[in-house]
């Protein structure tokens, strides 16, 4: 009877089951169910509509070593996640050339993609030039070189910084980098967005004393172009490697340079605006841009102690990017977690990663829990249990095999 | 009299005929939709009201379409609250919500009819809740519960299950 069901409404039932796995056993019961479900079509539909479920983290252990730590059981996509450690390649061997073992830092990680740079002995170093950089798929073993920002691209944008502020042309020499990965820009026709699924963007903001430059590398033209740049003295941007930028929602990017203000870029206007009363005191690292019920609404998610508070505001990008914003900040929500030393660790493909810690000073900490929120619904889950180490840490998110096709 | 809301006349596959609002049916079904603005130069000027024939659907499906149709798109009859509301406070939730749980809450020859009927008469919030609910009917279940629930017969040769058993064995 349902075998009997035409591919297209087999297409829109299949689209409505989330978990992968639920997916995967459909496709093992019949030949026509298996027909609608790796089709390619199919999949990147819905890769599109579903975000693909987090397996695990990527760590930069030092030394060049990146290590993958899957997520543990009752997860419901843990074994997928076992699954995707079997097929996948974390030690990026694939990489082909004499020096492979140089592509030993993960920067990013989103949408089974990961983007890697050459590893430095000096950790500082490695924000200090145009970063050399390799997008990865290590599930189909596939990589993209990526050339570095052209010299020109770095000068124009000096020239254009000492022409509004007066500032010393040098001062990009001294520039520090930040890259990570955006998916590719989206275009209003589902099928168009559904072409581009393999098309990705990598971005790489590039600060120096007052002045932010963002270059964008697209996948599809190959080419390195400047998209936006921030100047302003009442806004004093320190340092970089503290500069922490992701896109949680419909094309925003943000950071946060202080307890007080947020950067926020706009990418369907590519301007920044200033977010600058935030509604309660946090520190610098742990609030995020969320998308907000309802248009034309900004979402501020802030991990407080032991509880995130969610906050949403109307806006309005104008010409100048500023933000005119015509009410106060609404409290929306609280979620209540338990009591201990909280941490917001990361982003990816809407999920914010935390790390809990006992409260608890004398005890050495031995273990470091992690915990995803889903950044739509604030839902917290239980992520794993990892020794402690304080190393970068990102949030893998994919498709298992065979589910997902190459990204790259 | 022009305060009284005018009607359609739906007729089913096996004959049976069922009365609806035509401003409710227009808004609910696009396939109505069309039918009624073809007609509609025709009667403009005549008090008789419009029979359309739905030679795909039949009468009990017919009957469980209109009743969703009438909760869900009866102006008068639905509480005003935005759908697309994503931050719900628990037990917050859409009025409808509970109706459209019982609404599908039927057997997997029925489902499968609504699911067709509202591919039809062209109602996607109806279509999308019948296949998300034929969906649920997967979610959680081993293969042989899956072919169980849905009369599937295994159609693979030995070596075509090997392989995708392999290919798949992480999600058993």
């Amino acid at each position: 009877m349902a075998s009997d069901l035409p591919t297209d409404l087999l297409e829109q039932i299949f689209l409505h089951l989330e978990d992968a796995a639920d997916l995967a056993r459909a496709s093992a019961a019949c030949a026509s169910f298996r027909r609608v479900i790796s089709n390619g079509r199919f999949l990147r539909r819905f890769r599109s509509r579903h975000r693909p479920p987090v397996l695990g983290l990527l760590e930069n252990r030092g030394g060049g070593k990146i290590r993958f730590r899957p997520i543990q059981s009752p997860r419901r996509s843990a074994l997928a996640a076992g699954a995707c450690a079997d097929a996948a390649d974390f030690t990026f061997r694939f990489i082909p050339g004499p020096n492979r073992c140089c592509w030993g830092v993960v920067r990013d990680a989103r949408d089974g993609r990961v983007l890697l740079s050459r590893y430095k002995r000096l950790w500082h170093t490695l924000h200090r030039r145009p970063p050399l950089l390799i997008v990865c798929d290590p599930l189909h073993r596939r990589h993209v070189e990526i050339p570095p920002i052209p010299d020109d691209l770095l000068d124009a944008a000096a020239t254009t910084s000492t022409d509004h502020d007066g500032g010393d042309p040098d001062d990009l020499r001294r520039l520090e980098f930040e890259p990570f990965l955006a998916p590719a820009p989206s275009a209003a026709d589902e099928d168009q967005v559904v072409d581009e699924l393999s098309s990705f963007q990598v971005i790489c903001n590039a600060l120096s004393g007052t002045m932010l430059v963002t270059f964008a590398f697209s996948s599809a033209s190959r080419q390195w172009r400047a998209v936006a740049s921030f100047s302003n003295p009442n806004y004093v941007m320190k340092n970089l490697c503290s500069l922490w930028f992701r896109q949680p929602a419909n094309g925003f990017y943000w950071t946060c340079f202080s307890e007080n203000f947020m950067l926020v870029l706009d990418t369907r206007e590519m301007k920044f605006f200033v977010v600058s009363d935030i509604p309660e005191k946090s520190n610098g690292r742990s609030k995020i841009v969320v998308e907000a019920a309802g248009e034309g609404r900004l979402g501020l998610l802030l991990l407080l102690e032991d509880k995130l508070e969610l906050y949403s505001r109307a806006w309005q990008g104008n010409n100048n990017g500023g933000v005119v914003v015509d009410q106060e900040w609404r409290h929306d929500k609280t979620v209540r977690m338990f009591a201990g030393l909280w941490n917001l660790s990361g982003t990816t493909n809407g999920y914010a990663f935390l790390r809990w810690l006992p409260r608890d000073h004398v005890q050495r900490w031995e273990e470091a829990h992690y915990f995803t929120v889903d950044l739509k619904t604030l839902l917290v889950e239980r992520l794993c249990v990892l020794e402690f180490i304080n190393v970068p840490k990102f949030l893998y998110a994919s498709f298992p095999p065979p589910l997902s096709p190459p990204t790259v | 009299m022009a305060s009284e809301k005018k009607v359609v006349f739906l007729r089913s596959s096996d004959g049976e005929a069922f009365e609806v609002s035509e401003e409710v049916i227009s808004a609910a079904s696009v396939t109505i939709k069309g039918m009624i603005d073809e007609e509609s130069p025709s009667r403009a000027d005549t008090a008789a009201t419009t029979t359309l024939a739905i030679p795909n659907v039949t009468a009990a499906t017919l009957s469980r379409v209109l009743h969703y149709v009438n909760k869900h798109f009866d102006a008068a009859a639905v509480v005003g609250r935005p759908d697309d509301y994503i931050f719900c406070a628990p037990g917050d939730e859409h009025p409808l919500a509970r109706f459209d749980d019982d609404f599908v809450d039927v057997d997997n020859d029925t489902l499968i009819d609504l699911v067709h009927a509202a591919e039809y008469l062209h109602i996607k919030k109806l279509f999308d809740l019948t296949c998300k609910a034929v969906a649920d009917k997967l979610k959680g279940r081993t293969i042989d519960q899956i072919r169980e629930t849905f009369g599937i017969v295994n159609d693979y040769t030995v070596e075509e299950e090997v392989e995708v058993y392999r290919e798949n064995s992480w999600a058993f």
